[in-house]
């Protein structure tokens, strides 16, 4: 897929979903503005994490919704792909099975298909020149669920086992969620992350929000979700 | 009425997440010299037997993959 | 009125000295407080303007407006009571057949039947969706149904395992009917084992506990719904749940089963189990002088602490002759001075507006004596609540030992435990729970292992110790009193013929009814529920189905054992609609440019999964927008338009198999128009496809079809193991359509890239670069019959093109145009809409796009091939023409019927007044044999009492406009 090289200052890239809430810190990042933070973000009352011997940790704000469709994705397809190395990364061997290396985060969907996403800080690599690869960043609208009660408010929206205690974090899941087909990447307890077709982000997180609203559901910015996916590559 | 199938990649979900694709009638017939009741007898005749029979299952909310799996439409379970 | 915390509405006030608490559906009698648990529709009350309310379970708030139903004015003295003296004029089944002639008649008698037997009234401006109504899943390996011991056990047992475990207990507290009970066990009362037992449950980190939550049902494969209903400290009104279990242990307790006798409907009979919990749980002196005529241990330890709290037992009759088990209550019996009569019950209940006294006869002589009591506690013993096993389709059948009906049958992975079994015994109780939960860990086996190896729990059950401990739990059951034998009394002695025994109290079903349903030969409860009603009520079969079943079989002279009760229907309890309904959030489709197009006035409609702009402003004709792509240059968003990348080295193959056409001869950078059939040669899809290199195609597909493209590809080649893959960029590349003869000037202000005729010819394709910095891809396509360029560009950079565009067009007054308009543009141009031009009679011979067939490729085994071969020479075929309506005529419409005679030979499929054209214009289906330029033909556009109202139009070519392609050319 087309990947432009510049765009001047100004944003040209539009993510297909808008939280209704306010930015107070936003970054220019090729083409796409950021939101970091959201207003209240901090001051949200949320729950505490109780967990004691967890001190570096900022207490919990509770759930939050962000948008990550920025973050840069692949489609990669071959009929042997099991024994391949898309972007240098060793592909899971299992269906369902999620490989995290660095910044980016490898899903086996089926037997020649895996997905590749960009989710660390660093740059996101250029497509490689093999046929397999398609970039399909445009393709989707990305969301991360992130902090404590994820589960909760997951159990709103889906009838799907996210958080199954006999399969090792992390993991994919691929079926409906709002009965939108999703592809979803339980990387924590606290940390879910998943693709829908681009054209029901709007509404989709629209939905969510309302639906997650009972469990304290709010708008976050990509700084939480950046905390929370540098506590799953210290721990997986 | 609800069931479940098993999809080989995904594992058990609810059927309404898949599409039906028929119960399993072998490979497209040879089109050289395929006369029209042969062709249409492929298309549309259906047996319905009241016993497991191979069916054409698509996982289309999930991973997208057409399988086979042995149900008993009599039970709407599948069969193992 | 005031109650404590913990009161439901009934026991609020049942405390506060109500007794009649509604009245009956048919006859208007007095109704009071017969049951605890919502068996009945007697206490239903308008509650904050909720009609149909549950007083006896619904939580007692500060500030309720509570108001009775089905009453004008007070329930004491309610003006339809005289309806009760005309019984005789109301057989059973009344409703349904004595209104019915004469006809005429019947309007008036219904409106006069809905407002006296009215079931609460809905004020049609009230709004009764108010409080967060929430849905929620859950996935688990146990569903534990029931939070009474046995359910405790279980629960306990399964959560041992690792396994996550799901408890429904209806009730706000744990612990069944133990938790009320005062009876020594292992010396302490019955309710602190309840509270220890409950304890342990709520510290099981691995059980999730969900109390004042019904179990409506179990479906399909152990799927279990259910609701809670919010306390003022919960964040909903309402939450619907829906578990996936892999197990399900039913431990639903049991019930009075009502004793059928005269007058039984009467303000102050009640279960035993309302009379106990009135005085346990709720602390009030259910009455001062207490009847009972019970017949099941439970109901003689209910009198004997009843009197133990200083209410004065009248008497205690026992159906049973003999066969009390329990030791240590009937040494309580005997300990104290109340009068005991076996083999007796109540035949009787004395009073007009509640019980004043009752008739005691013994079952089998004619003796008889009348005693004076306020409160009547009656059943014909304890029957099973087989609600929840019914729904899982269990398959049930009458036990002759415990005189309830039981599993012979259990559906896989469904377990069943604790009182419902006939259990009696507390210990036996307990046990059979552990049983149940045991087995349900070994069901799930290596689950269990795996679940907890990846949970990291501590001390965990493994398969092999939870069979291990599932074979000790069964040693152990073994070794408890098993079920003592239950009563099978099937009605009161002496049931006269003037007698009101009701078997069902919601819909004044009476014992009477059921003869006069056996009388006409409707002899089975299946029938005798549609009959009469039996049943249908809000108590369902909980009331009414066992007496029926047993009391239709002794009618019929057969076994008691051989009575078939009604089927149970989900849902068990009735969650409110507005819960059931969901958040209803519209989730769908919205294209990049949704927020461009809303700001420019567009009026949307659903399309499939998205949201388009239909028109923009309020002239639905579109004329305006029409005419501007016509003479100038108008954006179309079609962004949802299907757009597919296919590589590897099989691709080819895959296309030759979908695709009509000779797919050999797609060409790099040029765009190659074809359509896929169906087996039966109907068009599905058309589009065009672009060779991008070796192996590597991108072709578009229409809107319709994109969800289902991938689908369809994997499942033509299903048999064939070709190595290709698809990648559906649908929503990653928004597309917009630059149409008109000024398309090119505005395109050329955006793009440095050659965009001339002989540089960018129709039909091409290329890559180019707009805006300083966006790549897309450039299609020329004349779908709307002019010049036109279609962008395909990333989604995200598609509303910095469309303001690109609109800047760069402002100065040729650029506009936006819809889906209308692009209908129309098309139609001018004899385009096809896939559904509406072509259908499941016509091939895509018959629409006139035969040309694409590649009818030499055998090998390829195209689909729709044979079909379209087959079809070819067929006579009487629809084919696809164009019209034009004579001038004057009336105006047809899309769907407007053609006819020959009295024959329909076809129909228009679209039809516009065309201001480019001059003249109304059609696509229609006819008959081959009209289906020649110059013919004639009728339209039929109404039929009535005068005649028809007919047109004529003649059959020209579809290609209305610009028949030779100049302009799109151009």
């Amino acid at each position: 897929m087309t990947h432009h090289s510049s765009g001047g200052p100004r944003a040209f890239r539009r993510s297909p979903c808008s939280f209704g809430a306010k930015p107070v810190e936003t970054e220019l990042r090729d083409g796409w503005n950021v939101v970091l933070r959201y207003e209240g973000e901090d001051g949200h009352p949320g729950r505490e994490d109780g967990d004691p011997g967890r001190e570096d940790r900022h207490p919990d704000p509770g759930p939050r919704l962000v948008d990550l469709s920025h973050r840069r994705r692949w489609d990669f397809q071959d009929s042997g792909v099991g024994g391949l190395r898309p972007m240098g990364l060793p592909v899971p061997e299992g269906f369902g099975e999620v490989g995290v290396h660095e910044g980016l985060v490898i899903n086996r969907m089926n037997g020649t298909q895996v997905a590749i996403w960009h989710l660390g800080t660093g740059p996101p690599p250029d497509t490689p020149p093999d046929t397999g690869f398609t970039e399909v960043t445009d393709g989707h609208c990305m969301l991360a669920f992130v902090g404590s009660g994820v589960q909760e408010v997951l159990e709103h929206l889906t009838s799907l086992d996210l958080f199954d205690p006999a399969r090792n974090m992390p993991f994919l899941t691929q079926g409906p969620v709002l009965h939108v087909p999703c592809q979803v990447v339980t990387l924590a307890p606290d940390l879910v992350v998943m693709t829908l077709a681009r054209g029901y982000g709007e509404t989709f997180a629209e939905a969510a929000l309302a639906s997650g609203a009972i469990e304290g559901l709010a708008p976050g910015g990509e700084a939480g979700f950046n905390t929370a996916f540098s506590e799953v590559k210290r721990f997986s | 009425m609800t069931f479940r199938l098993t999809c080989p990649v995904c594992g058990k979900r609810d059927v309404y997440e898949f599409t039906f694709g028929g119960q399993e009638r072998g490979p497209r017939p040879e089109q050289d010299g395929l006369s029209a009741e042969e062709h249409f007898r492929w298309t549309q005749f259906r047996l319905i037997p009241n016993e497991p029979q191979e069916e054409w299952w698509y996982h289309g909310q999930g991973c997208g993959v057409w399988f086979k799996t042995t149900r008993d439409p009599g039970t709407n379970r599948e069969v193992k | 009125m005031t109650g404590y915390a913990g009161d439901t509405v009934a026991s609020a006030l049942y405390g506060a000295g109500v007794r009649i608490f509604g009245r009956s559906l048919k006859y208007h009698r007095p109704r009071g407080l017969y049951s605890m648990e919502g068996e009945s529709a007697n206490t239903f009350m308008s509650i904050d303007g909720i009609p149909n309310e549950c007083a006896e379970t619904t939580e007692l708030r500060a500030g309720m407006a509570i108001a009775p139903q089905n009453v004008r004015g007070d329930p004491r003295r309610d003006r339809f009571g005289f309806l009760n003296a005309f019984d005789r004029l109301m057989p059973a089944g009344f409703y349904y057949h004595l209104f019915h002639r004469p006809q005429f008649l019947w309007p008036l008698f219904q409106s006069g039947l809905r407002r006296m037997a009215g079931t609460g009234v809905l004020d049609l401006q009230g709004d009764y969706g108010t409080g967060v109504r929430t849905e929620r899943y859950l996935n688990a390996d146990v569903v534990v149904v029931g939070g009474g011991p046995a359910g405790m056990a279980a629960a306990l047992a399964a959560g041992e395992s690792g396994l996550r475990v799901c408890l429904f207990e209806r009730r706000r507290q744990l612990g069944g009917q133990m938790s009320w009970r005062v009876r020594d066990f292992e010396g302490e009362p019955l309710y602190r084992r309840a509270e220890a037992l409950a304890a342990r449950v709520r510290a099981a980190e691995n059980v999730k506990v969900l109390t004042r939550s019904l179990a409506t049902g179990v479906w399909g494969e152990n799927l279990v719904t259910g609701f809670t209903v919010g306390t003022e400290d919960d964040p909903f009104r309402e939450c619907h749940w829906e578990c996936r279990a892999r197990t399900v242990v039913v431990a639903a307790g049991c019930m009075d089963r009502p004793l059928v006798f005269n007058q039984n409907d009467r303000p102050g009979v009640m279960q035993v189990g309302t009379a106990w919990r009135l005085a346990r749980t709720y602390g009030i002196r259910p009455g001062k002088s207490v009847a009972f005529s019970v017949a099941d241990d439970l109901g003689l330890e209910a009198a004997i602490d009843l009197d133990d709290l200083g209410v004065r037992v009248r008497f205690i009759a026992d159906a049973r002759e003999s066969g009390q088990q329990d030791r240590a209550v009937f040494q309580a019996l005997s300990d104290r001075a109340i009068p005991f009569f076996p083999g007796c019950a109540v035949s009787r209940a004395v009073g007009r507006k509640r019980v004043r006294g009752c008739v005691l006869r013994s079952l089998k002589g004619r003796g008889s004596r009348r005693f004076h009591c306020d409160l009547l506690v009656a059943n014909a013993g304890m029957q099973p609540r087989i609600g929840t096993l019914a729904t899982a389709n269990a398959r049930l059948a009458y036990c002759a030992h415990t005189h309830g009906y039981q599993p012979t049958e259990l559906p896989p992975g469904v377990f069943v435990a604790g009182s419902m079994t006939g259990l009696r015994d507390p210990r036996s109780i307990e046990a059979s729970g552990r049983v149940a939960g045991y087995g349900a860990a070994v069901w799930c086996g290596d689950r269990a292992k795996s679940g907890a190896r990846a949970a990291g729990r501590g001390p965990s059950l493994s398969p092999g110790r939870a069979s291990r401990a599932a074979e000790a739990a069964v040693r152990e059951a073994k070794a408890l009193p098993g079920p003592p034998a239950g009563c099978g009394i099937i009605h009161a002695p002496a049931i006269g013929r003037g007698a009101k025994a009701f078997v069902d109290l919601d819909e004044d079903g009476t014992y009477k009814n059921v003869k006069e349903s056996m009388a006409r030969g409707l002899d089975v409860p299946e029938l005798a529920k549609r009959f009469a009603g039996f049943g249908l009520g809000p108590g369902q079969y909980r009331v009414a189905g066992q007496n029926l079943a047993m009391i239709m079989a002794d009618l019929r002279g057969d076994p008691v054992e051989t009575a078939h009760a009604t089927t149970v229907r989900p849902p068990l309890g009735a969650p409110s609609i507005a819960t059931l309904a969901g958040p209803g959030h519209d989730v769908h489709k919205r294209t990049p440019l949704h927020a461009e197009q809303a700001a420019r006035g567009a009026v949307f409609r659903r399309a499939g999964p998205w949201q388009r702009a239909r028109h923009f402003g309020d002239d639905p004709s579109c004329r305006d927008e029409i005419r501007n792509v016509r003479t100038n240059v108008g954006i179309l968003d079609s962004s949802p338009l299907g757009k597919f990348r296919i590589h590897g080295p099989d691709a080819l193959k895959a296309l030759q198999r979908v695709y009509i056409s000779d797919m050999r001869k797609t060409r790099p950078g040029s765009c190659k128009y074809s359509a896929m059939c169906n087996d039966m040669g109907q068009l599905m899809d058309d589009g065009v496809v672009v060779n991008e290199g070796p192996d590597d195609y991108y072709f578009t597909t229409s809107s319709a079809r994109a969800g289902a493209t991938v689908e369809w590809f994997r499942f033509h080649t299903r048999h064939d193991g070709w190595d290709y893959n698809l990648v559906n960029l649908t929503d990653a590349l928004g597309s917009l359509n630059i149409a008109g003869p000024n398309a090119r000037r505005v395109l050329e202000r955006v793009t440095g890239a050659n965009v001339s005729n002989e540089a960018f010819p129709y039909l091409a394709c290329r890559r180019i670069t707009v805006g300083g910095g966006v790549e897309a891809r450039c299609l020329r396509l004349g779908f709307v019959g002019e010049l036109s360029f279609e962008l395909h560009a990333p989604a995200s950079c598609v509303p910095y093109l469309w303001d690109l565009l609109m800047e760069a067009g402002a100065d040729f007054r650029v506009r936006p145009f819809g889906l209308e308009a692009q209908n129309c543009l098309r139609a001018e141009k004899g385009h096809v809409i896939i559904g509406t031009e072509s259908e499941q009679r016509v091939t895509l011979t018959d629409i006139g796009m035969g040309w694409m067939w590649d009818r030499e490729n055998t090998v390829s085994k195209k689909v729709g091939a044979p079909a379209l071969r087959a079809c070819e020479r067929q006579p009487g075929r629809l084919k696809l023409v164009g019209l034009r309506v004579e001038e004057g005529a009336k105006a047809p419409r899309d769907g407007t019927l053609v006819v020959d005679g009295e024959k329909i030979v076809g129909y228009v499929c679209t039809t516009r007044s065309s201001e480019t054209l001059g003249w109304q214009y059609g696509l229609a289906l006819v008959h081959r044999e009209h289906a020649f330029p110059g013919r004639r033909i009728h339209l039929c556009h109404e039929e009535k009492a005068g005649g028809r109202v007919t047109s004529t139009a003649f059959v020209i070519s579809p290609h209305f406009y610009d028949p030779r392609g100049q302009r799109l050319r151009s």
